[in-house]
């Protein structure tokens, strides 16, 4: 039947046996190793066969999926030796003449990875932000009066990291898939099928993740179900909590690797794929930033996958990376000790420092690229902006104890980070000297993009000023821990990574869906988006400076203010986020149709029609100028004077 | 076309916006905290952070002034009305505006510098001899308060004012954090090390110890107080506390922590 080689493999087909997987491994742990007599209310043993069987549950699951979708047949066939895949095969993969069912399975083609990773960010941004709605509503009046305390921490847990999670892909994965490609002149990624793969490990990853608050309902050994950790996961407190830190650990592996290949994926790209002429010097900014928080990503990521797989240890295994040698813990708690508590604190950190300037880092690029776009004028200093991308990311790497200078490790090494800290403001400097020399006698046109570019200039700023105070170690002893903090980097990663999301995704939508958004709706969601952010987050500075500490369920009546405001401020962003979710869904419905080059962009991806071929040129552009310059006279169809030549065949 | 703009515009917006938010801010400073806006400062550890918080906003309102009042200027001036219809001027970069961005950036981070290893080194004076030794002992959801210099034990903190105090914190679970926000004082207690903190009450007054490290379900209600006293009134407490806990019980009371602190065998 012709509807059954369509369906299978698919991402239905895979999720069939991703469900089966689940139910064989935990089963098989719970029914037959645990035996039929085992009894989950038993506090004797039942807790470890408790973890044990999700865990296997969710290896078996993510095993299934692969298979299910396909993602094993050309490589078994290669191991097999069995038949290789020629050009009609290759191109079939990669969704040639299927259809719409090409975004629901396994396909090659960088434009539909694309486009999946578009619709998986966004719905883990939607449910981000439902967290964000939730602990706003927690938070709006003193006195825990919304949830539970445990239910709230499992929300604070679960709203932080998911929403990381979808930072470090929501560039890199739609964006740095279906733009970068054609912006530097390839046909596709340089591994294909690796690029499927990283997209269907984070859809797996994220259905892992989606256990978490059921995981521990009835478990007589834990408080409460979920994660109550915070995103942090410190090892001391996730030995105790819930078991939902199993699925949480799970999933943050294995959307760390995927985010491990797509970023080996895009440098592999950028550095052999390019097109003739196409030197580092002419590409467009978005891809050095992109390629910055690829580096990150790769190096940074692995910190935090063995972080979490210590964490499983200890808990499943009873191991004791994190517990010191304390001599009633044997006793206690059945451990041995001889681990150490900061060892968590530095692995984590040693990941999440590097890890919010990946987040930033793809927008930094965007946002220079825009600004150059829409004032119609080449970038102010191209080798500034690379030397400001590329000075963060060295830095970055040397900045992580800073966020334990109370925590009394190593205190005589807090100068040194504060020193390295304060330092990374010069390259950053230059991003805004960039941004402020290209707007400069411009001809600036305000699109809701340019729109998105002022909100990140104004939001980063402040983010980046109150992060001196925090840099300072005297006014981090007080600081540190706090609200402050808490409104210090939702001003850099909201007002510096989403913002750059939601202006990029209103910049390439026409090339991307073929449509153009609303202007008049993207304009009142802009707008709703700044105000509501603005309040939450300066009321928030507010309550850190008055003494409110994070990620508490209760406060003292003495911050009642503050929060209310935010709480008030948080909704109708809220609001204007689902303003701009419904625009981005009507318009890929209805918008109007986009011309190929609707913002008379000079980069190479407004150079091909809409919607883009499956290799993406008839034939691969010979690139003779930089990504801006306005003053080269363009050919009808937008190329500027540019030789060409044929391209090579895909594979 | 456009109207050019000119740079005298923004320059003087920059320098009458900086000195007017500096003057309002040290105005207006004041009254804010008198209001509340920050806890009322209870040691000499948080006078030194709120004196560098200071000193930051004042360095702080130039910087922000210019970038803002620059790109506010180029949106108003050099809008165009819809799709530009010409290019702007081809200008790729000025390398002696570039050189004076970092000269700029430098010296601002030498201040930077200057002002925080200055501080660090007053936060890492050893503590004076005279010094009231504390030892904190955090664990799910209470402080432990250990005068060593008495062998005394409680659950509230009593401090003598202006006698410089010396806290060691640690934890018997998970990790939490001893913050006092009147008196700056913040130290992460973490299971099986120590961490000291020094730093000096100036003020007498009852304030409070928050958890500021997510500890679990009762986190946010991991809150004591703490009584800032005069030396004779903590003198009549001390020996109020010694003749109602005789010292064969407080032995008693003292194990796990005397274990711990053995085993560790770090930092002690």
């Amino acid at each position: 039947m012709s509807w059954t080689r369509k369906l299978v493999p698919s991402y239905f087909s895979g999720a069939v046996l991703a469900a089966i997987g689940f139910i064989v491994g935990s089963q098989y742990v719970w029914r037959v190793i645990g035996g039929v007599n085992w009894d989950l209310n038993d506090p004797g043993a039942s807790g470890n066969f408790l973890e044990q069987g999700f865990l296997a549950g969710f290896v078996l699951m993510t095993l299934g999926w692969l298979i299910g979708i396909g993602a094993f047949k050309y490589p078994f066939t290669w191991m097999l030796g069995l038949k290789d895949p020629d050009h009609n095969e290759e191109l079939r993969l990669a969704g040639k003449d299927a259809g719409i069912i090409r975004y629901f399975r396994f396909t090659t083609d960088h434009k539909v990875v694309g486009i999946q990773y578009l619709v998986v960010t966004m719905i883990m941004l939607a449910f981000g932000g439902l967290g964000a709605m939730l602990i706003r509503t927690e938070l709006m009046f003193p006195g825990a009066w919304a949830f539970p305390k445990e239910t709230y921490n499992t929300i604070v847990t679960m709203h932080g990291m998911l929403m990381i999670l979808t930072i470090i892909s929501f560039f890199v994965g739609p964006f740095g898939n279906f733009v970068i490609p054609i912006m530097i002149g390839a046909r596709d990624m340089a591994f294909p099928r690796l690029n499927a793969l990283s997209i269907a490990f984070l859809i797996i990853a994220m259905a892992v993740y989606a256990f978490i608050p059921f995981m521990g309902i009835g478990d007589p050994l834990t408080t409460g179900a979920g994660v109550q950790t915070g995103w942090t996961v410190y090892g001391t407190l996730a030995d105790q909590t819930g078991i939902g830190v199993d699925a949480l650990a799970l999933a943050v592996i294995l959307a760390g690797v995927s985010s491990q290949m797509g970023a080996v994926n895009l440098i592999t790209t950028v550095i052999a794929m390019r097109a003739p002429g196409m030197s580092y010097t002419r590409m467009p900014m978005t891809v050095w930033g992109s390629i910055g928080a690829s580096i990150l990503s790769a190096l940074g990521t692995a910190s935090l996958t063995v972080d979490l797989v210590m964490i499983v240890m200890d808990r499943v295994f009873r191991t004791s990376f994190f517990f010191a040698a304390t001599a009633g813990d044997f006793a206690n708690n059945g451990y041995i000790g001889g681990g150490s508590a900061w060892l968590t604190q530095n692995l984590f950190w040693f990941f999440g420092h590097p890890e919010v300037y990946l987040l930033v880092l793809p927008a930094f690029g965007f946002v220079m690229d825009v600004t150059s776009v829409f004032a119609r004028k080449p970038l102010f200093g191209y080798k500034t902006a690379i030397l400001g991308l590329m000075g963060v990311v060295v830095l970055s790497f040397l900045v992580w104890m800073h966020h334990e200078f109370v925590s009394g490790f190593l205190p005589e090494l807090r100068g040194f980070y504060m020193a390295s800290t304060e330092l990374i403001s010069v390259p950053t400097g230059l991003i805004f000297l960039v941004l402020l020399g290209t707007m400069w006698r411009g001809r600036i046109w305000m699109t809701v993009t340019m729109g998105f570019v002022f909100a990140f200039t104004w939001s980063f700023l402040i983010g980046g000023i109150t992060g001196i105070y925090l840099s300072d170690v005297p006014a981090d002893v007080q600081l540190h821990g706090g609200m402050f903090v808490t409104a210090h980097f939702h001003y850099t990663i909201v007002g510096g990574a989403l913002m750059g999301f939601l202006g990029a995704v209103y910049y390439w939508f026409p090339k991307m869906t073929g449509r153009m958004m609303d202007e008049k709706i993207g304009w009142i969601s802009f707008w709703g988006i700044q105000i509501g952010f603005n309040g939450t987050f300066l009321a928030m500075f507010y309550v850190g400076l008055q003494g409110m500490p994070r990620r508490v369920a209760d406060y003292s009546p003495l911050f009642a203010g503050g929060n209310l405001v935010a709480s008030i401020s948080a909704f109708v962003l809220g609001a204007s986020v689902i303003l701009y979710f419904y625009n981005v869904i009507y318009s890929w419905k209805a918008g109007p149709i986009a011309e190929a080059n609707p913002w008379g962009a000079k980069t190479l991806e407004w150079t091909t029609p809409t919607p883009v071929p499956l290799e993406n040129f008839g034939e691969i552009p010979v690139v003779t100028s930089g990504p801006y310059n306005y003053a080269e006279p363009a050919t009808p169809s937008g190329v500027p004077a540019r030789g060409v030549e044929a391209g090579p065949a895909i594979g | 076309m456009n109207s050019r703009g000119n740079l005298r515009t923004p320059i003087i917006l920059w320098v009458v916006i900086s000195i007017l938010l500096a003057a309002l801010y040290y105005f207006l400073a004041p009254v804010l905290a008198q209001a509340g806006a920050i806890p009322p400062l209870a040691s000499d550890v948080a006078d030194n952070a709120y004196q560098i918080m200071a000193i930051f906003t004042y360095l702080s309102i130039p910087v922000f002034v210019g970038v803002v009042v620059f790109a506010a200027y180029s949106l108003f001036t050099f809008r165009s009305r819809g799709r530009p219809t010409d290019i702007g001027p081809q200008i790729y970069g000025n390398t002696r505006l570039l050189g004076w961005w970092l000269a700029a950036s430098f010296v601002l981070i030498t201040v930077l510098y200057v002002i925080g290893f200055n501080g660090l080194a007053q936060l890492e004076a050893a503590a004076p001899a005279s010094a009231l030794h504390v030892r904190v002992t955090a664990q799910q959801w209470i402080f432990n308060y250990t005068y060593t210099d008495y062998n005394i034990s409680s659950s509230t903190l009593y401090l003598v004012e202006n006698q410089p105090v010396e806290f060691t914190v640690t934890s018997l679970d998970v990790h939490h954090s001893f913050w006092i926000p009147e008196m700056g004082v913040k130290a992460d207690a973490v299971p099986g090390e120590l961490n000291t903190f020094v730093a000096t009450p100036n003020k007498l007054g009852h304030y409070t110890v928050r958890c500021m490290e997510l500890c679990g379900v009762l986190h946010s209600d991991m809150n004591t107080n703490v009584v800032v006293e005069t030396s004779s009134q903590f003198g009549t407490w001390i020996s109020q506390q010694m003749s109602v806990r005789p010292a064969s019980l407080f032995a008693a009371v003292q194990l796990p922590e005397a274990a711990l602190l053995d085993a560790s065998g770090k930092r002690s």
